[in-house]
């Protein structure tokens, strides 16, 4: 069995009872970082970081030395930015995508463990409405794994096991936690899916000396 | 007119100030970064402006320099949620938030105007503000706002209160910097466009009558 791992959710919006971390399905596995509280030593205890999309980027530019030693300490960080700041390793910024809405699909795949059983309506609709989980792409790192592409062949989702001695998983604005939990639709499985993806892929990285 | 507008240094509002050319970075003269405002003199400029999705307890931090800089005579234009008293008198309400009314045919997003030849209504339609909105405005009886835009049962969604302090509060729960950030939703930019252009007559007109 896998171990559960430590997880800092990292935010820099204000703290209530209704943000995504306090949500029932999550609260026993996030534990909220203030990202302006945010030091490589108060990131020790943790084996992995969700960064969410609403996030001050100029702060996180300006402390990327932890963000690339925690990787380095080949722990998993993952991030829903749009980024628009280089301060992920390897990323080379989110890119909006030139298709409308209505003509732009981001493909289901099912034989991944993060978006298994999560069907192609249920990423791109919610109540009829198209666009909640996706605008953009981003021009993947060399060797990254694609786990999610739009049908002009973008990436949306991609996790790169190669820039640093650790694990980053990065979706262009695409909320694997909160996207979906207003409705009782089949994206509701990305959230928990994710946090197994975390502790096998934690445990994986540190029971191999692949990047040790 | 010497303006400013705070920045939290999220994606959506970088795109904000980068898309189209960015004409929103070249319509206000500074952005001051959430980080730097406890030493920014407010007081320079004609208003400020309150975006979408700031965080509520950091501006609580600020609260006391928006008061002083209301009462002296600034002006403070907010979007989007006031869930905490860094801005007072408010009294927020949360309203789930119906993103999908549009979808069915038929169906509409009840807002109406309080006077339908108010000066903003001369700028914009009503329909030019229907999206979607995250809460209301509640306003007490004997409360110095102005209702301007309101929904079914008469919460504001737009208000001005030109009596609680020398300065005026422009506020509405609306959330259009967000959206024309995230490019989508294209009706927010006209909306935008013909709200700020109608405050800036309002703050002139204010000043012609005060001088």
């Amino acid at each position: 069995m896998t171990t559960p791992i430590k997880i800092a959710f990292l935010d820099s919006y204000s703290d209530s009872p209704s943000r995504v971390y306090r949500h029932e399905l999550y609260c026993n596995r996030l534990e909220r970082m203030f990202l302006y509280d945010m030091t490589i030593d108060r990131l020790a205890p943790y084996g992995a970081l969700i960064v969410p999309n609403n996030i001050d980027e100029e702060f996180l530019y300006q402390h990327r030395d932890s963000i690339a030693q925690f990787l380095e300490q080949g722990r998993i960080v993952v991030s829903f930015a749009q980024l628009f700041l280089p301060w992920l390793p390897g990323n080379s910024l989110w890119i909006r995508s030139s298709l409308d809405t209505n003509a732009r699909t981001i493909l289901a795949h099912d034989e991944h463990p993060l978006f298994r059983g999560v069907t192609e309506y249920d990423l791109n609709y919610r109540r009829g409405v198209k666009g909640f989980f996706s605008r953009g792409y981003f021009e993947a790192p060399a060797h990254a794994e694609i786990a999610l592409w739009d049908n002009s062949g973008q990436t949306v989702v991609y996790i790169d096991r190669h820039t640093t001695r650790g694990t980053i998983l990065a979706g262009a604005g695409t909320d694997l936690l909160a996207y979906g939990l207003s409705d009782t639709t089949t994206a509701r499985r990305m959230g928990q899916q994710l946090l197994a993806w975390i502790d096998r892929e934690y445990n994986f990285v540190f029971t191999t000396s692949i990047r040790s | 007119m010497k303006t400013a507008i705070l920045y939290g240094g999220v994606s959506y509002q970088h795109y904000f100030f980068t898309r189209k050319e960015g004409k929103y970075r070249q319509r206000f003269t500074d952005m001051i970064y959430i980080l730097d405002l406890h030493q920014t003199e407010l007081r320079q400029y004609d208003y400020v402006i309150v975006p979408t999705r700031l965080n509520q307890d950091m501006l609580c931090e600020h609260s006391e320099q928006f008061r002083h800089y209301l009462d002296q005579g600034g002006h403070i234009i907010s979007f989007g949620e006031i869930e905490k008293q860094w801005l007072s008198p408010v009294n927020w309400k949360f309203y789930p938030t119906n993103f999908y009314w549009w979808v069915n045919q038929g169906a509409d997003l009840p807002l109406y105007p309080v006077d339908a030849e108010h000066p903003l209504f001369q700028k914009i339609s009503v329909n030019d503000a229907k999206w979607h909105y995250h809460g209301v405005f509640r306003l007490e009886a004997g409360t110095g706002a102005e209702p301007v835009l309101v929904n079914e049962l008469g919460e504001a969604i737009i208000c001005v209160d030109r009596q609680s302090h020398k300065g005026n509060m422009y506020i509405t729960t609306l959330d259009p910097d967000y959206h024309f950030g995230q490019g989508f939703i294209p009706k927010v930019e006209t909306f935008l466009d013909g709200y700020l252009a109608w405050i800036e007559e309002d703050i002139m007109q204010g000043s012609r009558l005060n001088k």
